[in-house]
């Protein structure tokens, strides 16, 4: 329970820290949001009072001040860039960003596991090999050029998956496999090296002696234990993910958080740039916590602590 | 084998619910829907608001005002079914023809009267600077409405033709989301980043009604997944693709490639303000060093017009097409020129607009160019709100590349190198064009035509800027669509089109 309160608290105070810290940054950067709604086409005698009616006559603080006010009683605010409420836009563009970067690690999971347990199975062998190589190749590899590879082969050249847009999950299958190839190469060294930690132990040659055979051996034992480090691993590419797929947003034309803070950013859409900055800190810190609990759970050592 | 099966079943699962969750918004492919790639989300459909040019080409479908352009760059009626002009050229009586909002309300001369009005209050309107030309605005019964001028405005008729003085229901809110207008097509969705979508207008007052009952403008900010999109047949339009992709839609057997000025001009701003470019001399040096076919191959594929004055031969009533040979490209003259100004090591910063590859790629050019007559370029790369504020706004810098969205009318694009235009960014400072300019506005035919070639001289001659080209707009459409029209303004003419 004081585990819980603690987090609790330390997480409502990151989050304030994170909202200050972007409001105050974002408020120095040159360029203001009155100037850039003229453009090069509006009159500049307009500046005045558009800076007036977007309430940016008043001191920084009061407008921090009013924000978190806002914040507090459920209220984002209004976007500056679109005119309309905060809170749709990002619940519009929310499950995007959470599917795609859940539905990488997944993927990503699904590909380093088995890959993983078999180099560390069969060390030295020639499948180990490939396999090395084949990971080494896919850090080396950018998530939005394996887009545009993936976007040629699977939507051009087979035209099985649509090129871009989101009309359909199966919108969601290519950018999510660009965001986890490079992923699950990282995992799969993680997967191998735990599992060949993890094999050498004692209990697992037990386990053996006992005549268990292989497959229980390695799923149920083996790798239970090496689910630990491979489990915190996971949880930072997602956490990571959870803030960073503006690019692959972009190549693909998803409708995600990124994109949103992408234009929100351009236009200095502060009410936006803070409502998006906080949910994503927000959802960051609630993966933490949860990749937390998932590792207590695997490892009863870590509760003692 | 227990917990492979799990791990298959886990796979089986983990792709459905991929497939499932997301599929509750299928696009439904209809013969009657066409799909657009547009690279942003609008900035507002208020018309008092917008100034985006990506939003008065969706608009155009949406809005109407008392006349509209042509794809020849011409004025017809719109809402107004013809009007009349009074011999003293400050009278403008406009008949309006039977049409209705989206909302189902008749259109009357007071609606007109409330959006004009709004449209000229610079309280309200974001480009209220463009129609302060008029002194009134009046109702005569339901159907008249009389616009009275201060003095006598050639440019009047363009300037209603755009977005800024469209009109609306006098009783209208939330205008920025929630458009209603008299085109032919309404506003029927808008999901920021995703697409907006535009179903027809039954009750629209031309005679035929478009082919396409659904229009999805779908926002796609990689025009590479575009041209993939465009070739596996989820969309059928891309207007104004980069020139970059030019040679991938290139010959295409299913595709149809339109190609024509953008009326776009792309100027080398030179600030007349700074104490090394207030010499004549220097500006005539910087003009004269540049090979604009160099540049139009470099960083436009080839795929642009040469320009060496403001205005783009996408209007050919007023371009000045004699202005070639008055400052030609020789790099010999320029230096000479930089020697007898005392600037021999001359040092220059030039602030480009990171938003566009292609200014930025000029730039790139244009700095090599001129080192080659002496003159040191240090480049300055920057995101557009801190060229804006910087360079647009501020002044504060000494050479920078942009491209000036083209108008139907020379005034609405020349008077901002007036020197008392708040606009007028490059600081350009002669008496003499500033007295042509004002002359421009009240004479007509070839008179008009006259001052504006002069004044179009003035402005290359003592370099205003050094105007490098107006690139092409390359649309790209499904060889299956047929009807496209390439406007000198932002227009996708959705109604024209059909299958």
């Amino acid at each position: 329970m004081r585990y819980l309160r603690d987090r609790i608290i330390s997480l409502v105070v990151t989050l304030f820290l994170i909202s200050a810290v972007t409001f105050f940054t974002v408020n120095v950067l040159p360029g203001d949001p009155a100037i850039l709604i003229l453009g090069t086409e509006g009159d500049p005698e307009r500046l005045d009072s558009l800076r007036q009616e977007l309430g940016l006559h008043q001191h920084a603080l009061v407008r921090f001040t009013d924000w978190l006010r806002g914040l507090l009683s459920g209220n984002l605010g209004r976007s500056i860039r679109y005119s309309v409420e905060i809170g749709p836009l990002i619940r519009n563009a929310l499950p995007v960003t959470l599917l795609l970067a859940v539905a990488s690690v997944g993927l990503a999971l699904l590909i380093s596991i088995p890959i993983g347990i078999g180099c560390a199975v069969r060390q030295g062998s020639f499948l180990e090999t490939v396999s090395l190589l084949l990971t080494q190749l896919g850090m080396a590899l950018p998530s939005f050029w394996l887009g545009f590879l993936l976007i040629h082969l699977f939507a051009l050249e087979l035209g099985l998956l649509p090129p871009a847009g989101f009309s359909s999950g199966a919108s969601l299958i290519l950018p999510a496999l660009a965001l986890a190839i490079p992923r699950a190469a990282v995992l799969t060294r993680v997967v191998r090296s735990s599992m060949i930690d993890t094999l050498s132990q004692d209990y697992i040659r037990t386990a053996r002696s006992k005549g268990l055979p292989q497959h229980l051996v390695l799923y149920k034992h083996a790798l239970k234990n090496a689910a630990v480090s491979i489990a915190s691993v996971a949880g930072v590419h997602l956490t990571q993910l959870l803030g960073g797929t503006i690019v692959i947003e972009q190549v693909f034309g998803l409708p995600g958080l990124g994109q949103l803070l992408l234009a929100a950013a351009l236009q200095r859409d502060l009410p936006l740039v803070q409502g998006l900055v906080v949910i994503s800190a927000a959802l960051i810190l609630m993966v933490n916590f949860g990749v937390d609990l998932v590792l207590l759970g695997l490892d009863p050592r870590l509760r003692y602590e | 084998m227990h917990s492979t099966t799990m791990l298959k079943r886990f796979c089986v699962i983990s792709l459905v619910l991929l497939v499932l969750v997301g599929g509750s918004n299928l696009a439904v492919a209809n013969a009657e829907t066409i799909n657009i790639a547009v690279p942003t989300d609008p900035d507002s459909f208020d018309p008092t608001r917008s100034v985006a040019a990506a939003t008065a080409e969706i608009a155009f479908n949406i809005y109407e005002g008392l006349v509209k352009s042509t794809p020849d760059g011409q004025v017809t009626g719109a809402l107004a079914s013809h009007w009349e002009i009074d011999p003293s050229l400050k009278i403008y009586t406009f008949y309006l023809r039977e049409a209705y909002f989206h909302n189902g309300s008749r259109v009357t001369a007071a609606d007109v009267v409330n959006a004009l009005n709004r449209a000229r209050d610079p309280e309200i309107s974001q480009r209220a600077g463009n129609y302060q030309a008029i002194d009134s605005v009046s109702a005569q019964g339901d159907n008249q409405v009389i616009v009275e001028l201060k003095e006598p405005y050639a440019p009047l008729l363009y300037e209603l033709t755009e977005l800024a003085a469209a009109v609306y229901p006098k009783e209208s809110a939330g205008l920025a989301n929630r458009p209603i207008g008299t085109g032919p097509y309404k506003l029927e969705e808008w999901r920021p980043n995703q697409y907006i979508k535009l179903t027809r207008f039954d009750q629209h007052w031309s005679e035929q009604q478009p082919f396409f009952a659904d229009v999805y403008f779908r926002i796609m900010p990689d025009y590479n997944s575009a041209v993939v999109s465009l070739k596996t047949g989820s969309i059928d339009l891309i207007p104004r693709l980069e020139a970059s992709l030019f040679h991938q839609v290139q010959g295409v057997p299913n595709l149809a490639v339109y190609a024509a000025p953008m009326n776009l001009v792309q100027l080398l701003a030179v600030n007349n303000a700074r104490p090394a470019l207030s010499d004549l001399r220097v500006r005539q040096a910087i003009a004269m060093a540049i090979n604009r076919d160099q540049i139009i191959i470099g960083a436009a594929w080839g795929q642009a017009e040469k320009l060496y004055t403001g205005l783009s031969p996408a209007m050919p009533e007023f371009y000045n097409s004699n202005l070639e040979d008055l400052l030609p490209y020789e790099p010999a003259r320029a230096q000479a020129l930089l020697q007898e100004a005392g600037y021999a090591n001359l040092e220059l910063t030039m602030t480009l607009p990171s938003a566009y590859p292609l200014h930025v790629q000029t730039g790139e050019i244009i700095a090599d160019q001129l080192r080659r007559v002496g003159i040191n370029v240090k480049i300055e790369i920057v995101e557009w709100g801190t060229w804006l504020e910087k360079v647009y706004t501020q002044r504060d810098y000494d050479l920078s590349i942009i491209g000036l969205t083209g108008k139907l009318d020379p005034h609405t694009i020349l008077s901002r190198y007036v020197s008392t235009n708040s606009r007028n960014f490059t600081n350009f400072n002669s008496p003499e064009f500033d007295r042509l300019i004002s002359e421009g506005i009240s004479v007509s035919g070839p008179e008009r035509r006259s001052i504006y070639d002069q004044a179009q001289e003035i402005m290359t001659r003592e370099v205003a800027g050094v105007f490098i080209m107006d690139p092409m707009q390359i649309n790209v459409l499904n060889a299956q669509i047929k009807g496209w029209q390439s406007y000198p303004v932002y227009v996708i003419d959705v109604a024209a089109l059909y299958k």
